[in-house]
């Protein structure tokens, strides 16, 4: 005789997705944390803040490729951790799914935009310093 | 030597109260060595007797009596009263469950906790024809899954988990170890299925990995281990 089975009632397979989101988030936060202790080694600790400029950012940052694939890797890899952690936030707390639904769209265009927004400041042509008009 | 100790229990009944309240009882001659269970029973007979509370073996067996008393997830059981109320007198904080549903006083629904249970098919599963004899595992393949067989199914991990209080519908701490102590048994054949069962949107991913249901569990079970475990097979695609 054989052993009872209980076939589940409703046979499912292996999510990918939400498994292959548990290993980027895994991954990308290990190589976040030494990306993000070398930005905040340059920009704050090395070079004073008031040296940090146009020029300065032109020269020395945007002028150099590997600053560039540097400051692409964390714009994308920080970005779409940050994103990823927010998503996991909402599907928390907000229970209802057509309103989470709208908020993960909205929040995925904002994030697109700025990854677009970021991955132009970074491949195009430098860009025209803004002039700041000095309040008298 | 006795001790004075103020019970303040999170009381609530559905027939005559519009939300739950503290109220608090005084015993002047407690036994150091009584258990948290103890003066529940001395409340109810002294004080009020339509105090309720879930209790069966009292000897942290069955798994009943689980209960938030001082901020922490315990066996009302297993807590002496000289090991959370220090001097002479002093005041324990006991109150539901958290994340499940209220029915009365420290009573709560467990049924949202047996759902996610089932979901995981808590049973064994194999439908090769069984040998002349049993089924032949070695001591190595018992002990892999040895740690979640001391489960008793009293919610004390789940209903710790700050995940499961954001969100009901994550399967849950206790479900998942159920779900190990199959999943890594060398007998059973339907580890894929409860695999992918929990790689879903509720099953372990919802785990943020706070250790709150290691430190409940009063099986000392480490069950925040045992979700990485399941996480990695899950990742891997296997069992091993």
């Amino acid at each position: 005789m054989a052993a009872e089975t209980g076939a589940p009632a409703r046979r499912v397979n292996i999510n990918n997705f939400e498994t292959n989101v548990w290993r980027y988030m895994r991954l990308s936060g290990l190589l976040i944390i030494p990306l993000l202790l070398g930005h905040l080694l340059i920009l704050h600790l090395i070079n004073s803040v008031f040296d940090v400029n146009y020029e300065w950012v032109i020269e020395y940052r945007w002028g150099l490729i590997g600053w560039r694939i540097y400051d692409a890797f964390l714009l994308w890899f920080a970005g779409l951790h940050g994103f990823l952690g927010v998503r996991c936030v909402i599907r928390d707390y907000v229970h209802d799914a057509q309103v989470r639904r709208v908020i993960m769209v909205v929040m995925a265009m904002v994030v697109i935009f700025l990854f677009l927004l970021g991955t132009v400041a970074l491949i195009g042509a430098p860009f025209e310093p803004v002039e700041i008009p000095v309040v008298p | 030597m006795t001790m004075k100790v103020t019970m303040r229990i999170r009381r609530f009944d559905p027939e005559k109260d519009a939300k739950p309240y503290w109220a608090e009882y005084t015993l002047e001659a407690v036994d150091p060595t009584d258990r948290v269970l103890d003066l529940l029973h001395q409340v109810r007979g002294r004080f009020d007797g339509s105090l309720a509370f879930r209790r069966s073996c009292a000897h942290g067996v069955c798994g009943s009596d689980a209960m938030r008393i001082n901020g922490v997830n315990r066996l009302a059981c297993k807590v002496l009263v000289n090991t959370i109320v220090k001097g002479d007198e002093g005041k324990i904080q006991v109150e539901p469950l958290l994340g499940l549903p209220v029915i009365k006083d420290l009573v709560v629904d467990m049924e949202p906790f047996f759902e996610n249970y089932r979901s995981v098919m808590p049973y064994f599963v194999n439908d090769e024809p069984p040998p002349a004899r049993e089924r032949i595992q070695t001591p190595e393949q018992r002990t892999r899954f040895d740690d979640p067989t001391k489960c008793i199914l009293c919610a004390a991990c789940t209903t710790s988990c700050p995940s499961f209080w954001a969100n009901g519908t994550y399967v849950g701490p206790a479900a998942i170890v159920q779900a190990h102590r199959f999943i890594f048994d060398s007998r059973d054949r339907a580890a894929r299925d409860r695999l992918a069962v929990l790689s879903q949107e509720n099953g372990v991913w919802r785990c943020r990995t706070i250790f709150n249901c290691t430190t409940a569990c009063p099986r000392d079970i480490k069950v925040t281990q045992v979700i990485a475990e399941v996480k990695n097979a899950i990742s891997r695609g296997r069992a091993d």
